[in-house]
């Protein structure tokens, strides 16, 4: 059992396949040549079309955007959760819910400003994105707690960076299910920066794993940039939490290559050379190799994958962009079950108010 | 510490003089609640006696303390005048908040006690920022904050360990672990045996002691606030210690045996201490006499004064709040 094998007080992490692609083959999980390469596919199309996010961010086509590249490997976690667990997202997830089978115009029609871009996530068992640093931790608590008491064999897997570990909110979360053993697997993509504040001004413990043993459940800590490792802790800690032998941990390292965020620029906290010092750690640098290794991957190949990969993704920002934009409304939709009276009224005088002002609603 | 450690064991009267003045005026409290001669709640620290004499005997007078609502006896050993503590516990005009509030919300600075909230663990952060500062003007003080294990499960209590851990801070943190918050058991609160496991996360070290062995708490203190006072960051000490009231005066603890309280009495930290004193070779039965009268007409006096202080009037609840009234 790897979670009792690689314990994080003693320093121990897990890796499986390293920066060159080599696999040690003791630790190597059951998944199959044909399944990595399909994993590597997709991983690509994230990564590109994380770049076009990025791209269309800076051309004043998108209002902002979280970038995920460097951390494809940590966000492809999302593809081994079973179809009825829940996945809830931080906003730097858009690896994830791409891995997960959110659409991609949909992503990118809510980081344009229209939350209707994933109004269909509820079918796939995703919660929305929240932003508010720490919060999701509670909220996949209360998901797997209703599940649990349901009957339900269902796990809610939840992703959150660094410095959330530092929020009240996650000590909470983390607390509640120790107590009540609820079916949760807490993600924790370590990227070594919460915004400007690196990894080892945010905590004195010596990795963020360790931090599970405070509420009596295990953590491991392993390579978030190794997909093999990934998979191997994600499907023990889910079968864990879902038979009920109790939440997990997983500490994935990782790095973000990118800013924090579109209206962050990382030269003014982050070396250019240490970036450098992490960019062999990429986490497709390694499955290529591992795939033209066993013959299943060359230059030509990779062509093919990424013009495919552009089509995929072209197709995606014209879904959104020709998408009709919201109603001003629907701010005050979405939120609440029933039609709340205040929120009623604030929409009423806000639409009167439209009505009175030459040109009616803006996007109109 | 350091020096001045020595002199405890000359020092043992002294220290079973606390214990029992702890006890002498938690009991009157408690019994003049019951006549109606208190406003308010009360949170008996009866049976907890040991944790807060043992973390704060051996404290400068520099330090700061933290005490949370049932470490009156913090207060006490930290030399406050029992006649304004009682004053302040009955509301008078006299004590510490002038009236303004009850029991032990409010502090006493220049005996370097900080007053609480009733939102358990809301002081911790606060004695982290008196720690920072302590830190920051290298001054060798240390801040000690007072929970029970209740409070660890808030989120204030973790960011204020997970800060008082990068920022190395003289700061040590007292758990009470006295079972249970309010009604619900420490089994229901946390997936861990021990408060003191969590420290691991936040990088610095968590010890285990028996809050019922005042020897045990000094011993735990002194490892700790040498720590603090030489920068080398804090610590957190669990002190497995027992109500013996419930939660407050109308808490009739309904959710615990008889069994387990009569269980912990026969632990008792003062009985326990007597003990200690007669084995050594003291006259106890002498020390016992003479420190019971001492204590009650240190008491007696307290509550004399307390009762002939005035009511506030009222309408100074307006003012000492803000610097600048509003």
């Amino acid at each position: 059992m790897l979670f009792d094998r690689f314990d994080p007080l003693k320093g121990e992490r897990l890796e499986i396949m390293d920066k060159d692609g080599r696999v040690n083959e003791e630790l190597r999980p059951d998944l199959s040549d044909e399944r990595i390469k399909e994993l590597y596919v997709r991983m690509s199309v994230m990564r590109l079309a994380d770049r076009t996010a990025l791209n269309l961010q800076r051309e004043g086509r998108m209002g902002t955007y979280a970038p995920v590249y460097g951390q494809e490997a940590s966000q492809a976690s999302a593809a081994f959760l079973g179809k009825e667990d829940w996945l809830v997202p931080s906003y730097r997830e858009s690896g994830a819910l791409f891995m997960r089978g959110v659409s991609l115009s949909g992503i990118y029609r809510y980081w344009m400003g229209d939350e209707r871009g994933l109004i269909g996530i509820k079918d796939l068992r995703v919660l929305p994105i929240e932003v508010v640093v720490g919060s999701q931790p509670l909220h996949a608590v209360g998901v797997s707690w209703a599940m649990k008491l349901r009957g339900i064999k269902s796990v809610a897997a939840v992703y959150f960076g660094d410095g959330a570990t530092s929020e009240g909110s996650f000590h909470e979360a983390m607390n509640f299910a120790g107590v009540f053993n609820t079916p949760t697997v807490f993600i924790c993509q370590n990227n070594q920066f919460a915004i400007s504040v690196p990894r080892k001004v945010q905590t004195r413990s010596k990795s963020i794993a360790q931090k599970a043993n405070a509420y009596g459940f295990k953590g491991i800590q392993i390579y978030g940039n190794d997909i093999m490792a990934v998979y191997a802790a994600m499907k023990e800690a889910m079968s864990d939490a879902r038979e009920g032998r109790g939440p997990r941990l997983i500490e994935m390292l990782t790095y973000r290559f990118g800013p924090h965020t579109t209206a962050d620029d990382p030269t003014k906290y982050r070396d250019a050379a240490e970036l450098e010092k992490n960019k062999p750690f990429d986490p497709l640098i390694r499955l290529r190799l591992y795939l033209s290794g066993r013959g299943m991957w060359s230059e030509e190949e990779e062509y093919e994958i990424m013009d495919a990969a552009k089509a995929e993704v072209e197709k995606a920002v014209a879904i959104a962009e020709s998408a009709p934009p919201p109603e001003p409304s629907d701010i005050f939709h979405n939120t609440w079950k029933r039609e709340h009276p205040y929120l009623k009224r604030q929409e009423d005088e806000m639409l009167a108010l439209l009505r009175e002002t030459e040109g009616g609603a803006p996007n109109a | 510490m350091g020096e001045g450690w020595e002199r405890v064991m000359d020092q043992d009267t002294e220290l079973y003089y606390y214990l029992r003045l702890v006890r002498e005026f938690e009991d009157r409290v408690s019994k003049l609640h019951h006549q109606g001669r208190i406003p308010g709640g009360v949170y008996s620290g009866l049976g907890q006696e040991a944790v807060v004499v043992g973390a704060v005997y051996r404290l400068k007078p520099e330090d700061f303390i933290f005490p949370l609502h049932r470490d009156l006896g913090a207060f006490l050993v930290k030399g406050v005048d029992p006649n304004l503590l009682m004053a302040q516990i009955m509301g008078k005009k006299t004590g510490f908040s002038g009236g303004r509030d009850s029991f032990l919300h409010a502090g006493v600075l220049d005996k370097g006690v900080i007053g609480s909230t009733s939102m358990l663990a809301s002081s911790l952060p606060v004695a982290c920022g008196a720690a920072l500062k302590f830190k920051i003007k290298k001054e060798p003080r240390v801040a000690v904050a007072f929970f029970g294990e209740g409070a660890s499960s808030r989120g204030d209590f973790h960011e204020a360990a997970n800060f008082a851990g990068i920022h190395k801070l003289p700061v040590i943190f007292v758990c009470e672990n006295n079972f249970y918050a309010f009604s619900t058991p420490q089994s229901m609160q946390m997936a861990v045996e021990d408060v003191a496991d969590r420290a691991a996360g936040y990088g610095f070290h968590g010890h285990v002691c028996s809050g019922n062995d005042l020897f045990a708490v000094m011993r735990a203190m002194e490892h700790a606030v040498n720590q603090a006072r030489r920068g080398d960051g804090p610590e957190l000490i669990e002190c497995k210690t027992y109500r013996y009231s419930g939660h407050s005066e109308h808490d009739m603890a309904s959710y615990r045996t008889k069994e387990e309280l009569i269980e912990w009495e026969s632990r008792d930290p003062i009985q326990r201490y007597e003990f200690f004193l007669e084995k050594k070779g003291y006259d106890a039965a002498k020390i016992i006499a003479e420190t019971g009268g001492k204590v009650k007409a240190v008491v007696d006096e307290a509550v004399k004064f307390a009762e002939s202080s005035p009511e506030p009037e009222g309408p100074e609840a307006m003012t000492e709040i803000y610097a600048t009234p509003v």
